[in-house]
């Protein structure tokens, strides 16, 4: 075993990597599979510890943060056209990051250099208190590095240059980054200016670009860059760092992806609204990926089953302290934050992933140990993603948020363990995707909230055990959604509360069983096709259960419902049946009550409750008595019956139908098995010409 | 659109059955006695989202299978 090095920032891949001395720079190039094997631990320098701001307010469901004392100065949101050059064409667009619109300046194929577009601030403002300048852009093709630059002018028209700001490569057409830039040589801003301007020294082409929320902001301090958080642990904690929207003062927004614009309503925060002490940090900042696909941290090589080859984040250069954590960033949605492919038995720590398309990203890769991730954030597609990749254990994830597709996916993913997902919130669909993946265990997952679709969703998974889901609160759709997805156990969510249309959705999903704690919110539960079970659940809404259009076999059984003993709930499609006491034959204590609540309910769509399994011998009659009743005498009807059973030779159906009064009447069904066996007994009721009730209390079987 | 059962069931909830006409009924439950007004306004606006889903679903096919 031996242990290499990586110093993100002073390391080179042509050293050897074995002392930070003679440390690697990157995971792909300096970890190559040629340098490294099974039992080596690579340790990487820790990014900088969270800074402290001061105080804050954040608010729950809310993207606005607003700090109590300013960090930035703003030079202009640049939400209005700018004044152009000649064959220069300057409008405004809807994908802004701040405000309705932004500024487009499109460089004419005449262009070459100079002066392109201009806008004045309206005013003389002093930003000698800082060093940088920071702002978003959007590039509609590649950027060569310093053909453009951005400047601040002491005259109002652009012409009268006082910092200069060169814009670096952009390999990434179509995606926002925010750039943070020293002003060209060094030193404070200038004390008096009047405008900011866009000046080409090299022809760029015909590149439009989008420039939004231009900031003056120190050396080391707050910019759209940063990461902001409650969270001030150098290490751990369960509070996420959040990629910025915008900042105009003491408002800032936080983001979603970097292509997250203004207008969307998916990035917020999801947690608890206060006033606190807030912290910034920054990432280490990758090199720009040009493609979705990059591979910007490639994990090269496979340990083995005893012997993991561990990534270690969070070191202090030149020490042996794992006292901090490692933040990745892509800045521009693009690339695979970290990336494995066909790799196994890699172990990860201390790693943190942001705004790249695929943060941490699992492809066929099995086996592999994630110890810590702590932020996987502001992806453009999914925080972290396993496709066809089983047997890995993940002990902690804090946070997989604000990604723009799902925080957390797996896909073809089985065997799978988790033991904590400490928050899987406003994602642009899902918190949690399982798709079609199976067996999975999951032990906790504390919070899949605020997200755009879905907290936790199933599709075509089944098999998998969750123990805890504390909070699936607030997402636009539902809490948890099964679709296709059968044989899986919730043992307990805690909380599925204000969700916007169901709090549990269950479509052509079969043999689940939740438990519910608590919900809240439009509709309790749905369900479409299928038999599924909540046990000790209970709906506070006053619309419980929801079908659409299906009398198909579906039927969500609650047990002990709304944590009641002995209040056993059946729900389908127009009509419930309940475990009750109000009326029932004679002494008996309690009768079960099927309600028709709809015409769809007819004799071809009947109500088909099982009140017995019999069991019996071959040869000899068998003798079925119940106890019905009906409200109405000829609305609703009711029949006993036991349907055709050629394994045990009852050849037709057998069937007693109640009379058409509201008296308690014992049915009566006979039939005789040619083979020991099993057959179930059915308590039919339909509708007949309005909504009513039928019962059935007491059931006698006797054999001959 | 009426008001046509009421009881109290094992769990002590507040059930009300509202007849929207004789081809259908909604299930409403609260966790306390409330006014007939609320009642029958939870049962519009069930009435409601329940329109507004049906239009969605007539873009899609409907499972009739037993």
């Amino acid at each position: 075993m031996a242990i290499y090095y990586i110093d993100l920032v002073n390391g080179s891949d042509t050293n050897n990597g074995t002392s930070w001395a003679l440390a690697w720079k990157t995971i792909t190039n300096g970890a190559t599979a040629a340098r490294i094997a099974p039992g080596d631990e690579i340790r990487i320098s820790k990014t900088p510890d969270p800074v402290n701001i001061g105080n804050a307010t954040w608010t729950a469901d809310s993207p606005t943060v607003t700090l109590a004392t300013a960090q930035t100065l703003t030079v202009t949101l640049a939400t209005a056209s700018w004044t152009a050059s000649t064959n220069i064409t300057c409008t405004t667009s809807a994908n802004s990051k701040v405000g309705a619109t932004c500024a487009s300046v499109a460089f004419g194929a005449s262009f070459t250099t100079g002066k392109a577009a201009y806008y004045a601030l309206g005013g003389a403002y002093n930003f000698s208190a800082y060093q940088k300048l920071s702002f978003w852009i959007q590039n509609s093709v590649a950027l060569s590095a310093n053909n453009l630059k951005i400047c601040l002018c002491s005259d109002t028209i652009g012409n009268t240059i006082v910092d200069t700001f060169y814009i670096p490569a952009i390999p990434s057409p179509g995606r926002y980054l925010p750039l943070t830039i020293a002003k060209d040589g060094g030193g404070n801003l200038g004390s008096s200016i009047q405008s900011i301007a866009i000046y080409a020294d090299v022809d760029p082409g015909t590149p439009t670009l989008l420039l939004n929320d231009f900031i003056a902001c120190t050396t080391n301090g707050l910019c759209l860059q940063a990461l902001i958080s409650k969270n001030g642990n150098a290490q751990g904690g369960t509070e996420g760092y959040f990629a910025l929207q915008s900042i105009d003062g003491t408002t800032i927004k936080l983001d979603g992806d970097t292509n997250c614009y203004a207008s969307a309503t998916w990035n917020k925060y999801s947690g608890a609204t206060e006033t606190v002490t807030t912290y910034f940090r920054h990432g280490f900042k990758t090199s720009l990926a040009a493609n979705t696909s990059t591979n910007v941290n490639l994990i090269n090589d496979s340990g083995t089953s005893g012997s993991y080859i561990e990534y270690q984040g969070g070191y202090e250069v030149g020490t042996t302290n794992q006292n901090g954590e490692t933040f990745f960033d892509g800045l521009n949605g693009n690339g695979y934050g970290i990336s494995l492919s066909s790799k196994s038995y890699n172990k990860f720590n201390y790693l943190n992933a942001i705004r790249y398309y695929y943060g941490i990203y699992f492809n066929n890769s099995s086996n592999n140990i994630i110890t810590t991730i702590s932020n996987a954030n502001s992806n453009a597609s999914y925080g972290i993603f396993f496709n066809s990749s089983n047997n890995n254990t993940i002990t902690t994830i804090s946070n997989a948020n604000s990604n723009a597709n799902y925080g957390i996916y797996f896909g073809s993913s089985n065997n799978n363990t988790i033991t904590t997902i400490s928050n899987a919130n406003s994602n642009s669909s899902s918190g949690i995707y399982f798709n079609s993946s199976n067996n999975n265990t999951s032990t906790t997952i504390s919070n899949a909230n605020s997200n755009a679709s879905y907290g936790v969703y199933f599709g075509s998974s089944n098999n998998n055990t969750i123990t805890t889901i504390s909070n699936a609160n607030s997402n636009a759709n539902y809490g948890v959604y099964l679709n296709s997805s059968n044989n899986n156990i919730i043992t307990t969510i805690s909380n599925a509360k204000s969700n916007a249309i169901y709090g549990i959705f269950l479509s052509n999903s079969s043999n689940n069983t939740i438990k519910v704690g608590s919900s809240t919110g439009a509709t309790g539960f749905y369900s479409d096709a299928g038999i599924n079970y909540f046990k000790n659940s209970t709906f506070n809404q006053a619309t419980e259960f929801s079908s659409t259009s299906s009398p198909a076999n579906n039927w969500v059984w609650s047990l002990n419902h709304d944590n009641t003993e002995g209040n056993h709930w059946g729900f389908t499609y127009q009509a419930t049946v309940n475990r009750q006491t109000a009326v029932v034959h004679g002494t008996e204590p309690v009768a079960w009550k099927t309600a028709i609540t709809g015409s769809t309910r007819t004799t071809a769509y009947p109500v088909k409750l099982k009140i017995a399994e019999v069991a019996f011998n071959a040869g000899s009659l068998v003798t079925v008595k119940a106890w019905v009743k009906k409200d109405h005498a000829t609305n609703v009807a009711c029949k006993l019956a036991a349907y055709a059973n050629t394994s045990v030779g009852i050849n037709t159906n057998v069937s007693a139908t109640k009379a058409s009064d509201t008296n308690w009447e014992e049915l009566t069904i006979t039939f005789t098995p040619t083979v020991a066996g099993v057959t179930e007994i059915y308590l039919e009721s339909w509708y007949v010409s309005g909504n009513s009730n039928t019962y059935v209390g007491t059931i006698t079987v006797t054999q001959a | 659109m009426i008001i046509k059962e009421r009881e109290t069931d094992m769990a002590g909830k507040y059930r009300v059955l509202v007849e929207i006409d004789n081809t259908k009924a909604i299930p409403l439950k609260y966790n306390e006695v409330v006014d007939d007004s609320v009642v029958l306004a939870d049962a519009q606006s069930v009435v409601d989202r329940e329109a507004a889903q049906a239009a969605l679903d007539a873009l899609k096919p409907i499972n009739f299978e037993l």
